[in-house]
């Protein structure tokens, strides 16, 4: 599956990886994430990109929507083993700073 | 029985085509017992001449018959049908795979051997009938979506089209994944002859990325016209989006303004890729990055407006693209990149030819396929798109006589801090007055009063820092610096518009400053044409008189509208 998520057992902690390339394709795979966050609220969200091949505006939209359902500018929302790439094309658009990128 | 008879009861219309007087009549008797009185024909020939008056839902076909056989009646048939399905039985005494192939080769639907049971005819009628029922209600939806689609991309090519203006010196090319296009570029000059323009690009691409342009180009131009600055229309696009977007969607953008003399660019990079600016030689000497993320993305109390300033010189040229050129991949999966751009721009030293370049290594690595992202390519030649003249032009028209009216406005330091009063107040005087050629003339008196007060008066700025290199934007900094420290300090303006010898409008405007010597200064700067003496000699140029009085800081302009 190209996107799989876990719910820590104390539910404080979501993790989301995804795999292939990142695109308008995925949106409805990505649509259970999305529920889960409203389900889990304030959580912290670590999105694992490491196998991601490519990505584009679609999926930074996702990405921001994400961010905005678990609470916007208080949200923790990590991406982390972004490829070289991956962080080229987030600072490109400038959304960088809006998640922590590791 | 089809869904089509269940909801609206048709008379269906069976066609059989035999040579054989007893099949002939044992095909009537199934399809009679179906409740359908069938077409006969008596052979190939007269099949054909059956379908041409009227079309059949389906047909059984004998293979063999005089005159013309089975299988070129179905090829005739068929191709006659275009894009209506109209389905083909074959029945022939042959029941093996080599007679199965002819058939089907001669476009046949289905293929029956003989002999046959009632229950099989009956069978395979009914599927082939419920088929063509969900064929015809497929080729309804597609029309009508081609129809649609051929209205809107009518509406949105003229929306956009109108908003365009074709300048001299300015190069685009855009090439769209699909029919409609989520990348916008838009050209406007603003009144008093700055140049304004737009590239943008929506998340993803198509019907839905292109619907959030229309609201785009509208405030775009609207906003431009009227004299906003590219920082104000990036908050208002900002606010529009916001409430109108989902939130996964958004809209990276940027927007370039050329004052009138073209000598210097401000820009608002909000997620676009780098914008350059190339000297004569083709080589980069700037570069503006996004400073911002995508409009549609920070709430208005996040949102930054804060622009980059450059100044700049006749021979550039300024290079702008949307990221699916950097993104565009060739046969072997390789993309252009952001160090492939820059390569290819360091290659070529003519003016044009990079645009060109660039236009064409896309165009091979797609080798003819359509592109997964819209694509765009912007070429500003900063001396050659026509600077407005200083004597904007005037033309006769018939403009609704008014009578007198006055508009006084203070603003604080606050109010100061976070808006221009200037497009308002044209606005306002457009309203009561309705002159439009005199537009451009009356903003640019407006601006370079208000900015007299502001820049001078309250803010106590020196204009011989714009004589220095560079020095317009290091103006501009400093001056963005100063605004946001001020907290005292106010700017009264009074427009008083006279209709008793011919129309005429005074401007007063008087701040809380020191004021200057009016005497001395004013003198030195008449006949002063360098950029930053501009100021007083224009308003003079421009009105009938302009007077300064107290200590400097109230200025009295009369403009007359003839």
């Amino acid at each position: 599956m190209p996107v799989q998520f876990a719910v820590s057992d104390n539910k404080q902690e979501v993790r989301v990886t995804i795999s292939g390339r990142f695109d308008f394709e995925m949106h409805d795979q990505f649509g259970p994430v999305l529920e889960s966050v409203q389900k889990f609220g304030n959580a912290r969200y670590i999105i694992d990109l490491g196998a991601v091949q490519d990505i584009d505006s679609s999926a930074i939209g996702m990405l921001l929507l994400l961010r905005d359902m678990a609470g916007g500018n208080q949200a923790r929302v990590e991406l982390i083993r972004c490829r070289p790439e991956i962080k080229d094309e987030l600072s490109m658009a400038n959304l960088d700073k809006m998640f922590t990128i590791a | 029985m089809t869904a089509q008879q269940q909801n609206h009861p048709v008379v269906l219309h069976i066609l059989i085509a035999s040579g054989d007087r007893s099949s002939r009549a044992i095909l009537t008797a199934i399809i009679q017992s179906m409740g359908i009185t069938p077409v006969l024909a008596e052979h190939g020939a007269q099949a054909l001449e059956c379908f041409r008056e009227a079309i059949p839902d389906l047909v059984l076909m004998d293979a063999v018959m005089p005159i013309m056989d089975g299988y070129e009646a179905t090829r005739q048939l068929k191709q006659a049908c275009g894009n209506a399905f109209v389905p083909v039985v074959i029945i022939t005494a042959r029941g093996d795979d080599a007679a199965l192939r002819i058939a089907i080769d001669a476009g046949a639907d289905d293929f029956i051997a003989t002999p046959y049971s009632v229950e099989v005819i009956k069978a395979r009628v009914q599927a082939l009938l419920r088929i063509r029922d969900m064929h015809e209600v497929l080729r309804h939806h597609q029309q009508q979506q081609q129809r649609e689609l051929h209205l809107a991309e009518h509406l949105f090519t003229n929306i956009l089209a109108r908003n365009t203006q074709q300048i001299p010196g300015v190069s685009s090319w855009q090439c769209a994944a699909t029919q409609f296009s989520g990348d916008i570029f838009l050209a406007r000059q603003g009144p008093g002859g700055i140049q304004q323009f737009l590239l943008a690009d929506f998340t993803g691409h198509g019907l839905a990325a292109a619907i959030g342009a229309l609201p785009v180009a509208d405030l775009f131009v609207a906003m431009s016209e009227k004299g906003f600055s590219i920082g104000d229309i990036a908050v208002e696009i900002n606010r529009k989006l916001l409430r109108i977007l989902p939130r996964d969607m958004y809209c990276a953008a940027c927007l370039l303004e050329f004052d009138e003399k073209r000598t210097s660019v401000s820009v608002w990079n909000g997620g676009m890729p780098i914008a350059y600016v190339l000297d004569q030689s083709g080589a980069i000497r700037h570069r503006f990055a996004a400073s911002h993320p995508p409009l549609g993305v920070l709430d208005a109390d996040r949102f930054d407006r804060a622009i980059d300033i450059l100044t700049l010189h006749e021979e550039e040229t300024l290079m702008l693209c949307s990221d699916g050129i950097i993104r565009t991949q060739d046969a072997h999966g390789k993309k252009l990149g952001q160090t492939g751009l820059e390569t290819l721009l360091s290659q070529h030293t003519t003016a044009g030819q990079a645009f060109a370049a660039l236009r064409e290594i896309t165009l091979s690595s797609l080798a003819g396929r359509a592109p997964d992202d819209d694509l765009s390519i912007i070429e500003l030649r900063v001396g050659v798109f026509t600077p407005a003249t200083t004597g904007l032009p005037v033309s006769k028209e018939h403009s609704q006589p008014t009578g007198s009216f006055d508009v006084v406005v203070t603003l604080d330091a606050t109010t100061l801090r976070l808006c221009n009063p200037v497009p308002q107040l044209l606005n306002l005087l457009s309203e009561f007055q309705g002159a439009p050629s005199h537009r451009g003339r009356v903003f640019t008196l407006l601006s370079e009063l208000f900015a007299n007060a502001l820049d001078h008066g309250l803010l106590d700025l020196d204009s011989g820092i714009k004589q220095r290199k560079d020095g317009f934007a290091e103006y501009y900094r400093e001056k963005m610096l100063r605004l946001a420290a001020l907290t005292t300090g106010w700017i009264r303006i009074v427009l008083e518009h006279r209709n008793d010898n011919g129309q005429c409008l005074i401007i007063k405007i008087t701040d809380s400053g020191a004021g200057f010597d009016h005497n001395t200064v004013s003198s030195s700067l008449e006949g002063n044409t360098l950029y930053s003496g501009r100021g007083i000699a224009l308003l003079r140029s421009l009105c009938e008189s302009v007077q300064y009085h107290g200590n400097g800081n109230h200025v009295e302009a009369v403009y007359r509208y003839e």
